[in-house]
């Protein structure tokens, strides 16, 4: 565990402690810490944070949820939790592309993809083939280089072309 | 407002309803993709101006119909997507609806009666179909409309399966999509994420798990009856998450009530900081006076989370009988014998968060028809887990080729498992019998299958054993690392019973 998760984990732990005691301030203020680096984890795409933000998040919503006989203002914090788990887990679900320069780096599967499709369109087994990588680099390619927009697909039946975005 | 899946939908039961035309239709697009891109590229220009324009498009010919539901399914495409599509997405507000309903209600569509349309990935958000790596036209009896789309499927209200017992007409039971909303911590997709599976017989001697036998309208039945080992059950728990499991099983019908119990209280206490987030238990629950074959998901604190009842009964025959040494009163050894339960009448598929999509096939429901074959057509599952009641598991019994069917057709992952009561009565009839070598030391309690990737590739699989003699720690468990494991060897050299 790094200095990082520590620090994260003691902040779910004191929130937890003044939910405990019933100190709504020092509550609401540990919760906006973690909602303030969520967004900021978020908006750097720094997917370590936002890991150790998520098992902080459902630790303390797990904690809470388990509690006796929780009152108003617990399950108010309940629903406050819930909600930053929720933004956590959408932000993990997403993730930017890497640069086209990345992507197109020699040596890597979608440097590979990129060349191979400069002779024309492509379905994936073609790229397979073309490439020599398996069906499970070029297909772990595929999805960025389209979020990235350097390639476009289509179906043709059921198998799907692949071409160059600007081809 | 129409929006795109109600449209879809409707395409949908037109294509059906013209299949043979379609699947010509799709030989000739694969044949000529350029004919397929002008296609593609005119509906998704329709659709950027609205539900209505493609309509209208498309009118009654069936090229435009396919392009048309094909360009809805692209238009999903950032659903399913882990990375953020940088092309501007039209129809924001139709999209803004889409995450509304499948959040709201579980499905794209707004009229339940059509059944459930999803997000079609499974093992953990598939980037591409297995069956694009078949060579073009190697099987022509092989079209599935359901490839015709990559991003959407839809899950029918009902499916027809298989008669309860020989001689009993088909049955029609309902198919459920469950999105189960949690806090979670893990998300599956991550590629990097290699789960701890645990499997806990919890079966461990031939009394933990009594067979009852008893006569009933001419015909010998059985029925069997978990002990109550809540004292091991929950050492269980508590060792695999000292082991980091994610995920743990309990075979079918190992556990009874108060057992049940411990298992919860258990993952309770492990729930704030342990890294259990589901377990599976195979139960044996009376319901209206008839007994129960189910499996019931609990959460990281234990709660019921869902259940899936067996759908088919497992009938012994008189060589099985023979091989459980299973008799009467009478020390006679039965012809056959009935499972005596109540069969479901629903098939779940859940989406669970800290895991995946997770199916639940009990024993005899992973060898019929349906709905396995309806899981292997959708590919739209990362889970498959079967909790069996039999003697020791090996890679070469019907579980595994079960199991390696589906990893051979690469839908999802498969995880059978077993409890080690059977496996003493069949080393009795083995002993008894003069077959010293079929005797078990070893006692598969776990398989687990990792599925192929491409047609040129293998399947691999893990199988978990514990000493028959002393199964001490009482568990089994295994990070999900399949390049460590053996590759399944192919159909040809599968034996089975």
């Amino acid at each position: 565990m790094n200095a990082l998760d520590l620090a994260l984990q003691r902040v779910g732990d004191d929130l937890l402690d003044a939910i405990g005691r019933q100190d709504w301030a020092v509550a609401d203020a540990e919760l906006e810490t973690l909602a303030q680096e969520a967004v900021a984890a978020t908006v750097a795409n720094r997917r370590d944070e936002l890991a150790a933000l998520a098992r902080v998040a459902a630790r303390c919503h797990t904690a809470l949820s388990l509690r006796d006989d929780p009152g108003g203002e617990d399950m108010h914090r309940l629903g406050q939790l819930r909600a930053l788990a929720v933004m956590i887990a959408a932000a993990r679900g997403r993730t930017p592309p890497r640069p086209a320069e990345s992507l197109a780096a020699s040596g890597t599967a979608g440097a590979a993809v990129l060349a191979a499709l400069e002779s024309g369109p492509q379905t994936c087994p073609a790229l397979v083939e073309a490439t020599g990588l398996s069906a499970e680099q070029v297909g772990g390619a595929l999805p960025e280089l389209r979020a990235a927009g350097l390639i476009r697909s289509w179906p043709a039946g059921r198998l799907t072309v692949n071409a160059l975005r600007s081809s | 407002m129409q929006h795109p899946a109600d449209l879809f939908m409707e395409l949908w039961r037109r294509l059906q309803a013209r299949r043979d035309e379609v699947r010509t239709l799709a030989q000739g697009l694969e044949a000529d993709h350029a004919r397929a891109g002008r296609l593609a590229d005119e509906a998704a220009e329709r659709l950027r101006h609205g539900v209505p324009a493609l309509e209208d498009w498309t009118g009654s010919w069936l090229d435009r119909i396919l392009a048309a539901a094909q360009a809805i399914d692209a238009w999903f495409a950032p659903l399913v997507s882990r990375y953020d599509f940088r092309a501007d997405a039209p129809l924001p507000a139709e999209r803004l609806e889409a995450r509304r309903r499948l959040n709201r209600d579980g499905r794209f569509n707004a009229d339940p009666a059509d059944g459930q349309l999803i997000l079609r990935p499974g093992l953990l958000a598939r980037a591409m179909n297995i069956r694009e790596t078949a060579p073009p036209g190697s099987d022509p009896d092989a079209f599935d409309p359901v490839d015709l789309f990559t991003n959407l499927l839809v899950v029918p209200p009902f499916l027809t399966i298989g008669a309860e017992r020989e001689g009993d007409s088909e049955r029609r039971i309902a198919v459920e999509y469950r999105r189960l909303a949690m806090v979670s911590d893990q998300d599956p997709g991550d590629p990097a994420w290699k789960p701890v599976i645990g499997v806990v017989p919890l079966a461990e001697a031939e009394d933990d798990l009594a067979i009852h036998q008893f006569r009933r309208d001419g015909e010998d039945w059985y029925d069997p009856a978990p002990r109550d080992v809540s004292r091991r059950a929950a050492d269980a728990v508590a060792g695999l998450a000292a082991r980091g499991a994610n995920f743990i099983l309990f075979p079918e019908v190992s556990a009874g009530p108060e057992t049940v119990s411990a298992i919860q209280q258990a993952l309770r206490a492990q729930a704030v900081g342990g890294p259990i987030r589901y377990a599976l238990v195979g139960v044996r629950e009376v319901v209206a006076g008839r007994p129960r074959n189910r499996a019931i998901l609990l959460d990281r604190c234990g709660r019921m989370a869902g259940s899936q009842t067996k759908l088919h009964c497992w009938d012994l025959d008189g060589d099985q009988c023979r091989s459980y040494d299973l008799r009467d009163r009478n020390g006679r050894l039965l012809d056959c014998a009935r499972e005596d339960i109540g069969t479901g009448d629903r098939f779940t598929l859940f989406d669970l968060p800290d895991l995946g999509r997770l199916a639940v096939a009990i024993c005899e429901d992973l060898g019929r028809t349906e709905p396995s074959a309806w899981i292997a057509s959708g590919m739209m599952v990362d889970w498959l887990v079967t909790p069996v009641m039999d003697s020791g598991l090996t890679t070469e019994r019907w579980q595994a080729k079960e199991g390696g069917e589906s990893s051979r057709a690469g839908s999802c992952r498969v995880i059978v498992a077993n409890s080690m009561a059977l496996s003493h009565r069949f080393n009795r009839y083995c002993r008894t019998n003069g077959e010293e070598d079929m005797v078990i030391e070893d006692c598969g309690v776990a398989l687990l299958f990792q599925p192929r990737a491409s047609q040129a590739g293998a399947p691999h699989i893990a199988c978990l054993t514990l000493p028959l003699s002393d199964p001490a720690p009482g568990y089994v468990c295994a990070r999900w690392t399949p390049g460590d494991w053996p590759a399944l060897s192919g159909p040809e050299s599968e034996g089975g019973e």
